[in-house]
């Protein structure tokens, strides 16, 4: 016979039920999804956590080439430090669960972010020194692009947009 | 036709570029030098948009490789973009059509010298913009990867 136990919080109280078979599996089942729930955020957030210094890093490795004007042979400035700091930021606050960006600096010395799914689907932002950040979005054929305010939060349309093209 | 001299040349010193920009076909083969890591994506064979943000004085720099073999294409880039950083790697090219750059209402500017040399001007200011037509031309592009990186 199967037998569910429960434990009143209060009373320090155990009840016994006798169970039909079918609601212990059933009660075996869901203890088996929590467990697999459990692992798999733990994964996600260790998978994150190694990306996210992947990120960093490599953020850090793009700041010192482009720590000298004309890094590129074009004329281009050297990396904006306001804009490296808020782009640490950025990726700092970035959610768990979303895709970390590819990085790069743009010839104004703005660092810049990319998610890029397929053809014709992709984000672009550039972090500016002066708490904005500038966006080109194309989904298919709805085609986007502006400015946000960027202060402690990352814009909600902004994680939206990267929500879209998250794998 | 003479009467028209005078007209030709008050036209010409209102725009001094008149006569070089319609010297490159919309047809033509522009090369846009890779020299950041940073502007494809080689497994995916993809030129990135950052390839095609315009430098700080609103230019971008590209090359007529129309016609141009590769050891060409190769030859101009070791000769007049690598002396301009010392450290730097020319890592290939990325190709559009001229009329890719019109299309998006971009200058192209014969820039000689050096030979073949166009800027592409007429950006908008706002960077979100400029971004949103970097991506077009990006879209556009095909990325070409030399054998060998191009050094110092």
């Amino acid at each position: 016979m199967n037998t569910l136990s429960l434990r009143s919080n209060n009373a320090n109280t155990m009840w016994n039920f006798e169970q039909s078979r079918g609601v212990s599996e059933f009660a075996e089942k869901i203890s088996e999804d929590l467990e697999d729930i459990r692992r798999d955020v733990k994964i996600q957030n260790v998978t994150f956590g190694a990306s996210l210094n992947e990120a960093l890093n490599e953020l850090d490795e793009l700041a010192l080439d482009t720590s000298i004007d004309n890094w590129d042979g074009f004329g281009a400035k050297k990396i904006n430090k306001d804009s490296y700091l808020d782009a640490k930021k950025f990726l700092n606050n970035l959610p768990v669960g979303l895709d970390m960006p590819e990085i790069s600096v743009h010839p104004d010395g703005e660092v810049s972010f990319e998610w890029y799914r397929k053809k014709g689907y992709i984000l672009t932002l550039s972090i500016s020194s002066d708490d904005k950040i500038a966006y080109a979005f194309r989904f298919g054929l709805s085609k986007k692009h502006g400015k946000e305010y960027f202060g402690d939060d990352i814009p909600e349309t902004i994680l939206e947009k990267i929500k879209k093209l998250s794998s | 036709m003479t009467f028209l001299k005078p007209f030709w040349k008050k036209l010409k010193n209102l725009a001094p570029n008149f006569k070089s920009q319609s010297a490159v076909e919309l047809s033509n083969d522009l090369g846009r030098y890779l020299t950041s890591s940073g502007w494809f994506a080689r497994t995916k064979s993809r030129v990135k948009p950052n390839a095609f943000m315009p430098a700080p004085d609103s230019q971008l720099s590209v090359f007529n490789i129309e016609n141009l073999e590769e050891k060409e294409i190769k030859r101009i880039s070791e000769k007049y973009v690598l002396p301009k950083r010392p450290q730097i790697n020319i890592h290939g090219y990325a190709k559009n059509l001229a009329k890719d750059f019109k299309k998006a209402k971009l200058s192209i500017i014969k820039a000689e010298p050096p030979p073949k040399h166009i800027n592409i001007g007429n950006w908008p200011e706002s960077k979100d913009e400029q971004m949103i037509i970097a991506q077009e031309l990006a879209e556009k592009a095909t990325l070409n990867i030399f054998d060998t990186k191009i050094s110092n």
